[in-house]
């Protein structure tokens, strides 16, 4: 059973530590969410799994089936079984959406041995396109190049469709999705859960959690994963946000890697009340 | 491999199709319409035919006594008033030591594809010049590739005239390893003449390319854009040089120029120098670059899919070929796609 297994992990960017100390188990058939407010380290810890060479890692590990993760290049990362749907993919001019696929498809079908079937592959792709109720002439247009928000995190699925990963990252799926979107990728997504995908959603609205059921909740703040619980904590999240959590645990600022700025000069408002007593 | 040999599985497929080797034709096949396209040297027209070609199109053409005199061979097609056809026009050159000189000359109103491709046997100096005029109405779709020996020298000197509302696209790739000198002057002489002009370049080892694009205002209204993708791997060094110019009392003539490259190797070295020179006020003229290494960005994505990092940065080069794509047919496309990856290695 594919197990994603990681340990302590510590991260950071441009020499500031984002990541403090994760700690994290995916098990194929789960699915994690990971919620909390914006700039405490979700998306980091989604970009440092896939490899992001911006991120250096300063301790802890990663592994995927004993495998060592971080000893892996980000197209080994993909082949070996992860897979991680952007927060905001890429746009690539002059490369079709078609030809990139296919060479993505053709390098796992490679890893795994096998022969790559061309008229399997266009056949698969018809069919994804027609379930994500995408425009039958994506496959020529250029890599996301001219894509309005929804049509590249469709376009994000589709890929995952047919690269078909052990473990998926689903980094704000749902940003720019309008409801009916949402009703569509959540379809095709859980889908894919029969198959005995393990997922992590990222999210700071549980909006995505109704269309795709999560098994399991973390809370992430200042870097860390701060609190893990089922769907009971998911609804208390969404009736009191995250204040009750943040004093639980006595955290003032759930952010990491923000510098807070000190007033440099005296604001002109705050002396509106200075002469009154 | 000698160049008939890497063409000739090409030609079995096409139906209207010209090889000249050395200047002379070896192979020739043509389907209606394409047979009333006149092809043959300059020694073929009659004095008479020749005096009226130096006196009008050819006359601004400089140099064009001493470049007849010292063409070796000279090829002379002439397409006539009112041809109209989808199809394309193949023509193979494989260009020997000696100076050619092609004259293209589309008559009014006629609308004309073709595609060319330049490669050589052996290494040595090439030297080939090109005229293409365009009657008024006229309008032409062309494309020319050029892949030669990496111990030649050549030099491309293509010259255009462009009558009253004449239009032709036109789309240049280097994709072989000779040192390049590649210049292209295209002037619009009518009213409303416009022209796309592309130049695709990928250099590599110790290669030197220098493209010198310029498009030529004569005439008002007329519209120009000229496009410059390059590719510089290895320890090689591209040059672009594109201009607009517009001249004086051109009004309402519209002038865009865009560069585009991408460096691969430390060593390897592009520069883009785009120029405007513009003597009118009544006129719309832009023009921009952007060189630099692969977006770093681009490549973490397509990694993320699986491809590895040359797989990944070969289909970001390859994009920058993608204003060939439509010139190419599937056959054509693997060769040039092979052509990329050697030079992209």
């Amino acid at each position: 059973m594919t197990t994603l297994e990681i340990k302590n992990l510590h991260a950071s960017v441009d020499g500031k530590p984002i990541l403090q100390g994760v700690d994290l188990v995916i098990k194929a058939g789960e699915t994690h969410a990971i919620m909390g407010p914006n700039g405490t380290g979700k998306s980091t810890l989604a970009s440092v799994i896939m490899g992001h060479p911006r991120y250096e890692v300063t301790e802890g590990s990663i592994t995927l089936d004993g495998a060592d993760v971080l000893e892996m290049e980000t197209d080994e990362r993909a082949r070996a079984g992860l897979f991680l749907a952007m927060q905001a993919p890429q746009e690539v001019p002059g490369v079709t959406n078609s030809d990139f696929l296919k060479t993505a498809v053709e390098a796992h079908a490679e890893e795994r041995g096998e022969p790559f079937k061309i008229f399997s592959f266009i056949k698969e792709y018809d069919k994804a396109l027609t379930e994500l109720k995408m425009d039958a002439d994506v496959p020529e247009r250029y890599l996301n190049d001219g894509f309005s928000g929804g049509e590249k995190k469709r376009n994000e699925i589709l890929q995952m469709k047919l690269i078909k990963p052990k473990i998926a990252i689903l980094d704000e799926i749902d940003s720019g999705l309008d409801v009916d979107a949402l009703k569509i990728v959540g379809e095709n997504v859980t889908a894919m859960k029969g198959d005995g995908l393990g997922m992590l959603l990222i999210t700071h609205y549980q909006r995505m959690l109704s269309y795709i059921h999560a098994d399991i909740i973390h809370v992430m703040m200042k870097g860390r994963i701060v609190k893990t619980g089922t769907t009971d904590l998911m609804k208390k999240i969404d009736e009191q946000g995250y204040d009750w959590i943040k004093e639980e645990l006595g955290i003032e600022d759930e952010r990491v890697g923000v510098e807070v700025k000190e007033p440099t000069f005296l604001e002109p408002d705050s002396l509106a009340d200075a002469f009154k007593k | 491999m000698k160049a008939l040999d890497t063409i000739q599985p090409f030609i079995d497929h096409l139906d209207n199709v010209f090889v000249f080797k050395a200047g002379k034709i070896h192979t020739q096949k043509l389907k209606a319409p394409f047979d009333q396209i006149k092809v043959g040297s300059f020694d073929d027209l009659t004095e008479e035919a020749l005096k009226t070609l130096k006196n009008t199109i050819l006359k601004d053409y400089e140099g064009i006594d001493e470049a007849l005199n010292a063409s070796t061979y000279t090829t002379f097609i002439q397409v006539p008033k009112g041809f109209e056809s989808d199809e394309k026009l193949y023509l193979f050159f494989l260009d020997g030591n000696q100076t050619e000189h092609i004259h293209l000359n589309l008559g009014s109103s006629s609308k004309f594809n073709v595609f060319e491709y330049h490669l050589d046997d052996a290494a040595g100096s090439k030297n080939i010049l090109e005229t293409i005029t365009l009657g008024a109405y006229a309008h032409l779709d062309m494309a020319s590739l050029s892949a030669y020996h990496e111990d030649s020298k050549v030099t491309f000197n293509r010259q255009g005239f462009f009558q009253e509302k004449s239009d032709a696209t036109i789309t240049l790739a280097s994709l072989g390893d000779e040192t390049l000198i590649q210049n292209t002057h295209l002037k619009l002489l009518g009213f409303q003449a416009k022209t796309e002009l592309t130049a695709i370049a990928l250099t590599s080892k110790k290669q030197i390319s220098t493209i010198k694009s310029t498009i030529e205002h004569n005439a008002i209204e007329s519209e120009g854009e000229l496009n410059h993708y390059g590719v510089a791997n290895d320890e090689s060094f591209l040059t672009f040089e594109g201009m607009g110019k517009i001249e004086k009392g051109m009004r309402q003539s519209k002038n865009h120029q865009h560069n585009k490259g991408v460096v691969l190797a430390p060593k390897a070295r592009l520069d883009a120098n785009p120029l405007l020179v513009i003597d009118e006020f009544d006129v719309e003229a832009g023009h921009g670059a952007a060189v630099g290494r692969i977006d770093e960005e681009q490549l973490y994505y397509m990694m993320s899919r699986g491809m590895d990092k040359k797989t990944s940065e070969r289909l970001i080069v390859n994009g920058f070929l993608h204003p060939l794509d439509r010139y190419l047919s599937e056959d054509f496309k693997t060769h040039v796609q092979n052509l990329l990856i050697q030079k992209t290695q």
